[in-house]
């Protein structure tokens, strides 16, 4: 089996959001409806106080609760592929908002207008591509739920030219937020194989998931800084 | 009267037919789902206060949506968890 795994590094990320920028280049996301943030705190008392960088995009959660409430309205837009990439799609999409309002992470967004990602400064060059050009999950559309897809078009495109074992090395074949990384915060790979990077880095940093107690079983990792919200 | 009968007869068939088919169980009623839905339920149905879930202090939430819409899932954990109805939490994905 192959499952595709993130790990995190909290203790080498410097918070300067190149991930979320290759993101919404990557992937054309809106304002209103963001697939990679920054949240950033504080812990610690003065003068031993340090600042937390948490990147978050979705955890792709192995038991996922936007699925289960989207299944629970009807709607079945929200599916789990072999790769374990949690896809939402939008022509199945109500808008109900009940993934939005259920994931313990506050990953989905509901996408309410198409608006440029630099509103008043006309389209960038991405969002210029023709809708029908473009992979479904770049199909955008008012009113639907939007999140990270672990850039599962370059994950299509690895399994399409046969190059798998390249998913996680390759620019072609490995989530933008993942490449860009000027400290290399951020690993992508297959946890199943245990000769992968990313296996061996989860192993060795004792690496965890956040908020474990909703029992999602997300697929993304977290070296946590001392103090940091787990 | 063998005409007005026969018609008589087809007209009750017709008018009898489709009321059988909208029987309760069998009709399907389109329900709006929306976030709005979801509020009545949960402070109209089950009579919960807005605060039991919006809370004014986000800092225990690790959540990507802007701060100013922060709801700590872990009050929705409480009755949403594996078992419970409607489960969102723990649930295996099929």
């Amino acid at each position: 089996m192959t499952k595709f795994v993130r790990l995190i590094d909290q203790k080498r990320c410097m918070g300067c959001r190149s991930c979320a920028a290759a993101c919404a280049a990557e992937n054309y996301f809106t304002p209103e409806a963001p697939w990679n943030s920054m949240i950033e705190y504080e812990v610690g008392t003065y003068p031993a106080v340090k600042k937390i960088y948490n990147t978050m995009n979705c955890m792709h959660c192995e038991r996922p609760s936007c699925k289960a409430a989207c299944d629970s309205v009807g709607a079945k837009a929200i599916s789990k592929n072999q790769f374990g990439v949690v896809l939402i799609d939008y022509n199945k999409c109500i808008g109900c908002g009940y993934c939005a309002a259920v994931c313990p992470y506050g990953v989905p967004h509901l996408n309410k207008e198409l608006q440029p990602l630099y509103p008043g400064k006309g389209k960038n060059g991405a969002e210029s591509i023709a809708n029908a050009d473009r992979h479904p999950t770049h199909r955008k559309k008012a009113k639907t739920a939007e999140k990270c897809t672990f850039c599962t078009h370059k994950l299509e495109q690895a399994v399409a030219d046969g190059k798998t074992d390249r998913i996680g090395k390759d620019q072609a074949y490995t989530p933008s937020c993942d490449l860009v990384c000027p400290t290399q915060a951020r690993l992508f790979g297959d946890i199943d194989d245990p000769n992968s990077d990313v296996s061996k880095r989860i192993k060795t940093t004792n690496a965890t998931q956040l908020r474990k107690q909703f029992g999602t079983g997300p697929q993304v990792y977290y070296v946590l800084e001392q103090g940091a919200k787990s | 009267m063998k005409q007005i009968i026969s018609l008589l007869v087809m007209g009750l068939a017709l008018a009898v037919v489709p009321a059988l088919s909208a029987t309760p169980g069998t009709a399907k009623v389109p329900v709006k789902k929306s976030l709005e839905r979801f509020h009545q339920i949960h402070t109209k149905k089950l009579s919960m206060d807005c605060a039991t879930c919006h809370k004014s202090e986000p800092a225990s939430s690790l959540l990507q949506v802007p701060r100013a819409q922060v709801v700590d899932r872990q009050t929705c954990l409480d009755c949403h968890k594996e078992g419970s109805k409607p489960a969102w939490y723990g649930v295996v994905a099929r």
